[in-house]
């Protein structure tokens, strides 16, 4: 619908709300025959940190193939010693500070395995005996994150498995995502969970296999979709959050409550545990957080009927660390504008809950997604212009979208949910709020205090004091969503292709570079190129199509390129996969005068010679003095992009040139009555993966002010410095 | 008492300006080679953009911390130097109506350098023992106590006193090291320990005194700073620049402007931070 009326709209949105404001379990599943339906019951020993549990698991085979043996992801066993892939590659990586510290921590209940106690076919064979641990990524025999299960037979094309499975689960003292702290539970990562087997041409593959990868330092997930009925049982004292709906609860004799929780059609199923959460539920309620206005412009811009603009209400269950009351409101916010936000451009977040988990302090397990469950992070002290919770809040959230229902292979495809989901949060963030303030202004320089003191100062919530306004003294520094993904990118552009997979980045950095903001950038850069609308088509309908699926990279690529209408590879060849970094560069200005002749000419049959003074003269005298002026504008970098030159003369005309940016330079002569004052490739910033935006632009002229400036300044500064330095001398 | 030596005021005054502006060439001259000839530099003149940070940190590799380094070594340069030019200063307390002479600074400098410098030197390794024990030793005491601690508010303030631990023995040895150098050329015969100790005994006898003549003098030092910053008018000194008319001034006149208006500033602290050991000189030759 290209004009959509309000008035429908309008009694549209009425009848969708009508219909949503009763929140309850209202989902309706979107997979006919799911793969995995696990009904599982698990008990929590706080004491011991130790889960024990048990679940039935029936398997499809949706292959072809027949299957000979089952694969299991043990992540648990990531932190069982020293000599795992997780933990070896941990130790060299970014987290390899924390490893230090966690290994040589006096807890000797620090370190965390599952065991599969039992493993058989329902009414068949005993497949205990057969399991063994498998490598598939490394040659790391000691890494028993990976098990394998011969079968007695195989299961043949579009059969199906029934096993039923005993476990233990040791939690580790929590170093990254799962495990403890104290009396907190973050069960994450937990029982014996089977991999995901494609068959030929799934996302690309030549022939079947499974598709089960070690736990890594760095890679996450990857998980085919199903139903998770889960019986959870915790001491009474515990306050319980999980995967899913709670379908609901009893207490037992023993001072124990069973909760069941149940979701249809996720791939995971996650949940914690702690006596100290604070249970806070509000309901978003899509009819009051979204006005008509705003599906009117979606309608429009996706060019859908208002009926798939429609959001859901949905219930979300926030568990919040009692130091952080006063802070509810912000996280419930976060949460509401996520699911205005990403149901508005992306397709309403179908599911009836979502649990947000405020973790523990020093527990290492925020930011982290799963099903219908994530989990966040703030500090009490955090500043009212801060995103602490709000960034993370939007980005794990948004992982509902982009891991939850758009389910890559997050081992290999890192980049895909990653990159387009903090993409997609920072525009939510530019939508929602103004831009965060990731400094403060201590007399004109950018400054974070936190780094420098152990005790956090708090950054200078306050507009005033005393009816001082010190806001304005300690103003803020704001940094765009652009600007902070450019800042880690630039030192890492080099070190890694963007599509690779998520293990074998060069290190942590590189991967948090090319998996986060690099695409971000990228698509910022891709998004200049196509337009916002065309760009917001693009995400929508590779959401829309990729729901409850597995994409390749290929399949984003193809939708860029058909939503768009545009042969694109050019884009992700220069930009997806490959190194190469972007650098457009004016690189000279220059103005000669037009003096007129120097020189031997042939005039009226003779020779005649005009010399250099004379035709300095000329000019000088001339009321009309001209000038040829020659703009070189450069490719430094080796990515090639078409860009735009825009040239400013004296006289305030601009001239702006299209540049297929391929070859090394190109130069424009330009012989006129006015200089060229300036010149500018690539203008406002439209290639956000610019490697320097100062030799975007060059003057004819120097200027030296903002450096007499800046000098000034330092000048002071650095008395100061001195001054206090003086004390000790 | 201070009013009359304002001539050895100009003396750490000038010393510290030449320093400063020395440590800070480089700075200048990186900021006209890469931002000279772009229009960034008129973003530049209105405050610190961010993207031109990064450019100039990603593009201008190793000039962060060539600067960093420079003015690492002038500020180490800076506390003898400083060390040194308070011995011509504290000379003058001993004679204030005594009219001012460079040759004569420079003769009581010299003479007061090498037993100044061993104070120095004592002062330095009582920071760093206050440091390292309360630093290091308390700070990693407290990490390891609260590691299993859920309530950030509470792991705050055990900090946050622990900070104000630090800063407040920082403060002490600062004040006896003061107490100290008042005193190593009140009484010219002192060595650098004796003065040292004695001025330890000195202020811990008196402490609310000792401590209300250094601190006094010392915050008014940072409320001047503070006055400043809530003085200065920056945003018309950010303003956009205007490229015609008498606007054009504007930018050179506000540069010239902050420069003059920061150097009283500082020459107003380095008044106070005499004035302080005046007051120091005075109360501690006050009979008990």
């Amino acid at each position: 619908m290209q004009n959509p009326r309000p008035g429908l709209i309008f009694l549209t949105i009425a009848t969708f709300c009508f219909c949503a404001s009763a929140v309850g379990q209202s989902y309706k599943s979107q997979i006919s025959d799911p793969i995995v339906r696990y009904k599982m019951t698990a008990k929590l020993d706080p004491a011991t940190r130790t889960v024990k549990g048990h679940y039935t698991l029936v398997w499809k085979n949706h292959t072809t193939d027949a299957i000979p043996d089952l694969y299991f992801h043990l992540y648990l066993n990531a932190f069982k010693n020293m000599d795992s892939t997780f933990l070896r590659e941990s130790a060299s990586s970014r987290r390899g500070e924390f490893v230090d510290e966690w290994k040589t921590s006096p807890d000797e209940a620090k370190w965390g395995w599952v065991d599969v106690d039992k493993i058989q076919i329902v009414n068949g064979a005993d497949l205990t005996s057969s399991k063994s641990f498998v490598h598939p990524d490394d040659d790391n025999t000691a890494d028993q994150t990976v098990m394998r299960v011969v079968l007695p037979q195989p299961i043949p094309p579009q059969g199906s498995i029934e096993l039923a499975v005993d476990f233990t689960s040791k939690l580790p003292r929590a170093l990254a995502r799962t495990g403890y702290v104290d009396d907190y539970f973050l069960v994450v990562q937990w029982f014996p969970k089977i991999g995901v087997y494609e068959g030929p041409g799934d996302r690309g593959r030549a022939a079947g296999g499974w598709n089960c990868h070690q736990f890594h330092a760095n890679t996450e997930f990857y998980a085919d979709f199903g139903v998770y009925d889960v019986e959870l049982t915790a001491p009474s004292r515990y306050v319980v959050g999980a995967t899913g709906f709670l379908r609901n609860q009893r207490h037992n004799s023993d001072g124990t409550v069973t909760y069941n929780f149940y979701q249809e059609d996720v791939h995971d199923f996650a949940w914690t545990a702690s006596p100290h959460f604070v249970k806070l539920t509000r309901t978003f309620e899509w009819g009051k957080e979204v006005r008509g206005d705003e599906v009117v412009t979606w309608t429009r811009i996706l060019s859908l009927p208002a009926d798939q603009i429609a959001l859901r209400d949905v219930q979300v269950t926030l568990l919040l660390q009692p130091d952080h009351r006063g802070q509810e409101d912000r996280y419930f916010r976060a949460v509401f504008n996520a699911l205005k936000y990403y149901g508005l451009w992306y397709g309403a977040y179908p599911y009836d809950t979502l649990t947000l988990v405020d973790p523990a302090r020093n527990s290492r397990t925020g930011g982290m997604e799963y099903p219908t469950f994530i989990t966040g992070g703030t500090d009490w002290w955090t500043g009212q212009r801060s995103f602490d919770p709000e960034g993370v809040t939007v980005h794990e959230f948004g992982h509902q979208f982009w891991y939850g229902l758009v389910a890559n292979n997050e081992f290999e495809d890192a980049w895909l949910d990653e990159g387009l989901n903090t993409y997609s949060t920072g525009k939510v963030l530019e939508q929602a709020y103004p831009p965060e303030c990731g400094y403060r202004n201590f007399f004109g320089i950018p400054i974070q205090f936190d780094p420098w003191l152990e005790v956090p100062v708090p950054p200078f919530p306050f507009a005033g004091v005393g009816g001082i306004p010190m806001g304005a003294y300690f103003s803020c520094v704001e940094v765009p969503q652009r600007t902070e993904n450019r800042g880690g990118y630039l030192w890492h552009a080099k070190d890694d292709d963007l599509v690779r997979n998520g293990w074998q980045y060069l290190d942590g950095a590189s991967y948090g570079v090319n998996s986060y903001g690099r695409v971000a950038l990228t698509l910022r850069t891709l998004e200049s190129y196509l337009g916002e609308d065309v760009m917001a088509r693009v995400m929508r309908t590779f959401q829309q199509r990729w729901r409850y699926r597995h994409p390749a990279p290929q399949d984003f690529f193809d939708v860029v390129s058909e939503v768009s209408g545009r042969k694109m590879d050019w884009f992700f060849d220069q930009f997806f996969r490959s190194s190469n970094l972007v650098d457009y560069a004016v690189t000279e200005i220059v103005n000669d005068p037009l003096e007129g002749k120097v020189g031997i000419y042939d005039e009226h049959g003779k020779k005649i010679a005009h010399s250099e003074e004379s035709a300095e003269e000329a000019f000088k005298k001339s009321t009309q003095k001209s000038y040829r002026s020659t703009v070189v504008v450069r490719r430094l970098g080796e990515a090639m992009a078409p860009v735009d030159v825009l040239v400013h003369f004296e006289n305030g005309e601009t001239v702006r040139k299209h540049w297929d940016g391929r070859y090394r330079w190109v130069k424009y002569v330009y012989e006129r009555a006015s200089k060229v004052m300036s010149a500018e490739v690539a203008p406002g910033r439209k290639l956000a993966l610019e490697a320097n935006f100062t030799n975007n632009s060059r003057t004819s002229e120097p200027d030296n002010r903002a450096a007499a400036k800046w000098y000034v300044r330092w000048i002071f500064w650095l008395e100061n410095l001195f001054l206090a330095a003086s004390f000790f001398s | 008492m201070a009013r009359r030596i304002r001539s050895s005021v100009w003396v750490l005054f000038l010393a510290n300006l030449g320093l400063a502006a020395l440590a800070a060439i480089p700075i200048y001259r990186g900021i006209l080679r890469f931002t000279g000839h772009s229009l960034m530099s008129a973003e530049l003149t209105q405050g610190l953009p961010l993207d031109w940070l990064i450019d100039f940190g990603f593009n201008s590799k190793g000039s962060f911390d060539r600067y960093a380094e420079l003015i690492a070594l002038i500020g180490l340069l800076s506390i003898p130097v400083n060390t040194v030019l308070s011995g011509g200063v504290l000379a003058y307390l001993r004679e204030p109506d005594r009219s001012f002479a460079v040759g004569q600074f420079a003769r009581d400098a010299a003479r007061y350098a090498w037993r100044l410098l061993r104070l120095m030197a004592i002062g330095l390794f009582f920071y760093w023992l206050v440091f390292r024990v309360l630093y290091q030793g308390l700070g990693g005491l407290i990490d390891a106590h609260t590691a299993d601690w859920q309530s950030d508010r509470t792991v705050f303030w055990i900090r946050l006193g622990a900070a104000i631990l630090l800063v407040a023995f920082l403060g002490l040895v600062n004040l006896v090291i003061d107490y100290a150098r008042v005193r190593l050329v009140r009484e010219d015969g002192s060595s650098a320990a004796w003065a040292f100790l004695a001025s330890l005994g000195f202020c811990l006898r008196r402490l609310p005194g000792a401590a209300t003549v250094y601190g006094v003098l010392m915050f008014a030092s940072l409320a001047l700073l503070g006055l400043y910053w809530l003085v200065v008018p920056w945003p018309l000194i950010n303003a956009p620049e205007a490229a015609q008319g008498l606007a054009r001034y504007r930018e050179p006149l506000a540069v010239a402007l902050l420069f003059v208006g920061q150097q009283v500033v500082m020459f107003g602290r380095y008044w106070l931070r005499v004035a302080a050991w005046a007051g120091e000189w005075s109360y501690s030759s006050e009979p008990r």
